[in-house]
């Protein structure tokens, strides 16, 4: 048979046709796509025993309990713990990602200086020694008399042994000054006890006991406090008597999550919290739903001859005139104002949008004076005090510099500024901290190890290790009733660049030759925090659980300091006893100081009553809004994006969000990008019309932007803070804005 | 496993909408346990990887009657008519007989991306760049799931691994069964307020039965009959509605993205 040219092209296009109905081309296919799967450059799990390991979350001040899976000495997940006395088994998505963090792209793994480079701001590697020398030299000229200032130390989790150390030091240093930040969920409580005669706390708010919080912008729901106590309570609600209930009034500009949540969302205009405050006081008063007798034997202001008292600053706030001022109906503020004495005991929770814009010093005066008319002070289901943690570190603040909140502090008066790493979950703009700084050669020193927030602007960053990686305590957080400690023990090693801050502080010291109490009496800084663990022992108050057999044990069960430092560095909680509710001293309604009359007669018209600038040519109101613990100092797992840019659940820095009408009548387009000018400057946004958003308000994220999750490059963009007005009383809350398309 | 002659299962979720505030700890914990990599600075809402999903919407009155809820979406685990298991070329997308569970098969998948077009609650994810993480983070990934290469679809599949795990379990300790707590989902063990109830559906005694049966629970896209075993609820009727919707259009998309 003669073949040809032909069936030789017929033979292998038949072939070619006929394969098609046979397996192989699909099976090729297959072990391509199977061979295709395990490229070299795909990551491949670690492999090895699976060990669970427990500590307690550091990122912010609720110390979570934090149950670790870990492949080796490598934790790969992170979940709460259930039983856990403090947080409930509750974990936040900033905690999920914790075992992130140490690999951060944003990561500092060594000590670096901040240079200036060809006009760019660039961070330089530098030795410890060098950095300390720096700051040794800075501190050697305020003694000297060479220049002047004061030297301070940013606490943004107070209480923990190193605060102690911190405040030790300040003592033995020129004007050291011991510098704190308002806590989420202290920020009420701080206020409250600056307006009794006595010391009487720590407080705490009795939120199992309670039937009606009335929050002005606290978000109760996203993040206050200790989450999982929160959490806890609202799901137990479902199971109670409905008159037994947990009622929840959010007064708050905007549609928040805890005021989607809440029993009643009572939407003010922006900055006129006091103005509420002070209108619910009146109808209080005037309806007689108050505790006469106590106030008359308790408060020392409620009215004076001179009619500078409580009485005369609220006859003034009618629930017309309040009305007129918060945009809440009359109606509304007086039945409110019945709600909160009909459902007693209720608490006042202020704080604002710690993320974003918290409230200033006289609304938080307002509403503390308000929890006090109220009577809801040294009661059940109210604002209780509780005992401290044993201390064992500070004996008395003549050893140790006492905490001054940061709108305390003079302005122009720090020399040497050190950012302790520690976050409070609350956003800080670096202005309120540039306003303290002396304006020429100030030292700022961040021990963060991002090179992010506020350490962006640090003069030398001296990285402590990270979450996870060492030894820390944390104490109970602001808003708990009873006082609670417990480790966190790192569960891998710190890099080799890292420094621990109490070697910091004993190197600084001895570079300028300061006598360090510490050093005397704690080598290292276990042996320091054994100190304070023996403390608690030697009390016998309070039980120890244990984070790996769940169970909980008398202290007094606990054979020795040493054994309840096993227990605690293995994962372990101490809680103190409960003790009857103390009775209340007394106190004054206005707060100590001399012009709070004044004070709160000027916020009560409403934080944007004296900003600057006709309302007309500006048109809308900035407000910075943000998520607690998620736009403060700390860095964020890069597996946030999930939330921030691949969902957009959550806002990222420049995002807008606008009310349709307004944003039409004012030329804007949903998607579209926008111009939002205030007195401090000029950012472009991305803007989205959403009708929870009240009008004539423009609601701008912080942070973080899309670069802090993935670059080391460290000048970030515009934020919406450096737009913001930061009036006398340390808010930035709201600002007068134009907005142009 | 053999499967034979033992209780087939029915695993499915109801998730409470009164009860969800948004907060994402199921999104990052979904993508800790099943080693999801951060998104590249280019990902976007469509081109990221989150196989739950939490969606925004309201009830579209204006302010301050407008409201606000959050929906977390997963793969909704069709039980009938399941499309991306009918248009799948590859046999990438199977359901397991034992337990219900609708399992995409990373190896198998050509990325042809039909299942993503069939998908009617677009819960499906197409891996558009190499899994990356940054340098060193790779350590943390759960040695328990394969990360997946570009050019490959991936979705929720109630975190199967765990459901294996909690099968070795009971297995050592030569049982058939497993206990019903050795078995839930990452997003279920992480939400903080309890809004998802998981377990069998097939057992008419479990709480995730009951809440299914719950006159106020209700299923996305019903209508389709695709029975999908994720159940929602909601005491508020217009938060129900919500499962009436169809596919919206990208503009109408972004409203509800809020």
């Amino acid at each position: 048979m003669k073949i040809s040219r032909r069936d030789l092209f017929k033979f292998v296009g038949g072939s070619a046709v006929g394969a098609f109905l046979t397996p192989v081309p699909w099976k090729l296919i297959d072990d391509a796509a199977i061979w295709s799967q395990n490229w070299s450059w795909i990551p491949r799990p670690l492999h090895g025993e699976i060990r669970t390991k427990f500590t307690t979350c550091t990122l912010c001040p609720a110390g979570c309990g934090v149950r670790a899976r870990c492949v080796g000495d490598q934790p790969v997940m992170l979940t709460g713990v259930v039983q856990h006395p403090v947080s409930r088994g509750a974990l936040c998505p900033v905690g999920l990602g914790g075992h992130h963090l140490p690999y951060h792209p944003r990561r500092a793994a060594q000590p670096v200086e901040r240079v200036q480079k060809n006009g760019k701001t660039e961070f330089a590697p530098v030795t410890l020694d060098a950095a300390v020398a720096a700051i040794a030299a800075a501190i050697s000229d305020l003694k000297t008399g060479r220049s002047g200032g004061s030297i301070a130390v940013l606490d943004q989790q107070p209480g923990r042994s190193i605060s102690a150390v911190y405040r030790q030091f300040l003592r033995s240093v020129p004007n050291g000054v011991y510098v704190t930040t308002p806590n989420s969920g202290g920020d009420t409580l701080n206020t409250l006890q600056g307006m009794l005669d006595k010391p009487y706390g720590p407080l705490g708010y009795d939120l199992e006991n309670t039937r009606t919080i009335l929050s002005f912008g606290a978000p109760l729901l996203d993040g206050w406090g200790t989450p999982g106590r929160v959490m806890e309570i609202i799901k137990a609600q479902k199971s109670l008597d409905p008159d037994k209930r947990l009622k929840i009034i959010q007064v708050e500009a905007r549609q928040s999550r805890t005021a989607l949540f809440a029993d009643e969302w009572v939407a003010v205009n922006p900055g006129t919290e006091a103005a509420l405050a002070l209108g619910l006081a009146h109808v209080l008063i005037h309806e007689d739903l108050y505790d006469r007798d106590l106030i008359r034997r308790k408060a020392d202001d409620f009215r004076k001859e001179d009619r500078r008292s409580y009485f005369d600053l609220v006859e003034r706030f009618t629930p017309e005139e309040a009305a007129g001022i918060t945009g809440v109906s009359p109606d509304r503020i007086i039945a409110t104002a019945r709600g909160l004495a009909q459902r007693a005991p209720a608490i006042v929770i202020g704080g604002g949008d710690p993320g974003g814009g918290p409230l200033g010093k006289e609304e938080e005066t307002a509403l503390a004076g308000l929890n006090l008319l109220l009577g809801s002070v040294g009661r059940v289901g109210g604002i209780v005090s509780r005992r401290d943690v044993p201390d064992g570190l500070i004996h008395s603040n003549s050893k140790a510099a006492p905490p001054t909140e940061i709108s305390n502090v003079p302005d122009r008066s720090i020399r040497v500024l050190i950012l302790d790493a520690a976050e409070s979950g609350n956003v800080i703009p670096w202005a309120l901290l540039e306003k303290k700084l002396v304006p020429q050669g100030a030292v700022v020193v961040s021990l963060s190890s991002y090179l992010t927030g506020l350490t962006r602007h640090a003069g030398y960053i001296i990285p402590a290790p990270t979450y996870l990686e060492s030894l820390q305590d944390v104490p109970a957080p602001a808003d708990a009733t009873t006082a609670s400690f417990s480790l966190s023990p790192p569960l891998m090693a710190a890099p080799a660049g890292a420094t621990e801050p109490f070697e910091l502080v004993r190197r600084v010291a001895n570079a300028t030759g300061v006598p360090f109490i510490e050093e005397a009496k704690a080598k290292t800084f276990e042996d320091h925090l054994k100190r304070r663990v023996e403390a608690i022992h030697n009390s016998k108050r309070g039980h120890i659980f244990n984070y790996s057999d769940g169970k909980t044990v008398s202290i007094a069960e606990v054979g020795s300091a040493d054994q309840l430092w096993k227990i605690l560095s293995e994962g372990g909680c101490w809680v103190d006893s409960k003790t009857e509710i103390k009775p209340m001293p007394n106190f004054s309604l206005l707060g100590r100081a001399q012009n709070n009359f004044e004070r709160l007669q000027v916020a009560g018209q409403g934080r944007l009553s004296k900003a600057p600038g006709p309302v007309a040519a500006f048109g809308f109101v900035l407000m910075p809004i943000g998520w607690r613990g998620a736009t403060g100092n700390g860095q964020l797992s890069p597996l946030m994006t999930k939330l921030y840019q691949e969902s957009g659940l959550r806002k990222l820095s420049g995002q807008a969000e606008v009310n349709p009408e307004t944003g039409k009548a004012f030329g804007l387009t949903d998607g579209g990008r926008a111009w939002v000018e205030t007195e401090k400057g000029a950012m472009q946004v991305e803007v989205r019309f959403d009708a929870a958003v009240m009008p004539r308000v423009i609601e701008v994220a912080v942070g973080p932007s899309v670069e802090d999750f993935s670059t080391a490059e460290t000048p970030g963009p515009k934020n919406a803070l450096d737009l913001c007005n930061l009036d006398e009383s340390c808010t930035w809350r709201v600002t007068r804005a134009r907005v142009t398309a | 496993m053999d499967t034979k002659n033992k209780k087939q299962h029915r695993y499915g979720m109801v998730i409470d909408l009164d009860k969800c505030t948004g907060c994402g700890a199921c999104m990052v914990a979904c993508a800790v346990e099943n080693n999801i990599p951060p998104a590249t600075a280019k990902a976007t809402d469509r081109t990221g990887i989150t196989w739950v999903r939490v969606y925004k919407f309201d009830n579209g009155l204006p302010f301050p009657q407008n409201r606000s809820a959050y929906i977390p979406v997963p793969c909704q685990q069709c039980g009938e008519h399941t499309p991306c298991v009918s248009v799948c070329p590859q046999k990438a997308v199977e359901i397991d007989a034992a337990s219900g569970i609708v399992a995409q098969i990373p190896v198998r998948c050509l990325g042809c991306r039909y299942c993503m077009t069939a998908c009617p609650y677009h819960t499906r994810y197409f891996n558009w760049w190499d899994p990356v993480w940054p340098a060193g983070m790779e350590k943390t990934l759960n040695p328990d799931v394969s990360p997946r290469m570009r050019g490959v679809v991936e979705k929720c599949n109630f975190c199967h691994e765990r459901l294996q795990a909690a099968r070795a379990k009971a297995a050592a300790a030569g049982g058939e069964e497993i206990d019903p707590k050795d078995y839930q989902p990452a997003c279920v063990e992480a939400c903080p307020t309890g809004a998802i109830t998981f377990g069998d559906l097939a057992d008419p005694d479990s709480e995730v039965s009951r809440l299914a049966q719950d006159g106020q629970a209700f299923r996305m896209l019903e209508k389709l009959g695709t029975e999908p075993k994720v159940y929602y609820r909601s005491e508020q009727a217009w938060v129900r509605q919500i499962a009436q919707r169809e596919v919206q259009k990208p503009k109408e998309k972004e409203k509800v993205h809020g």
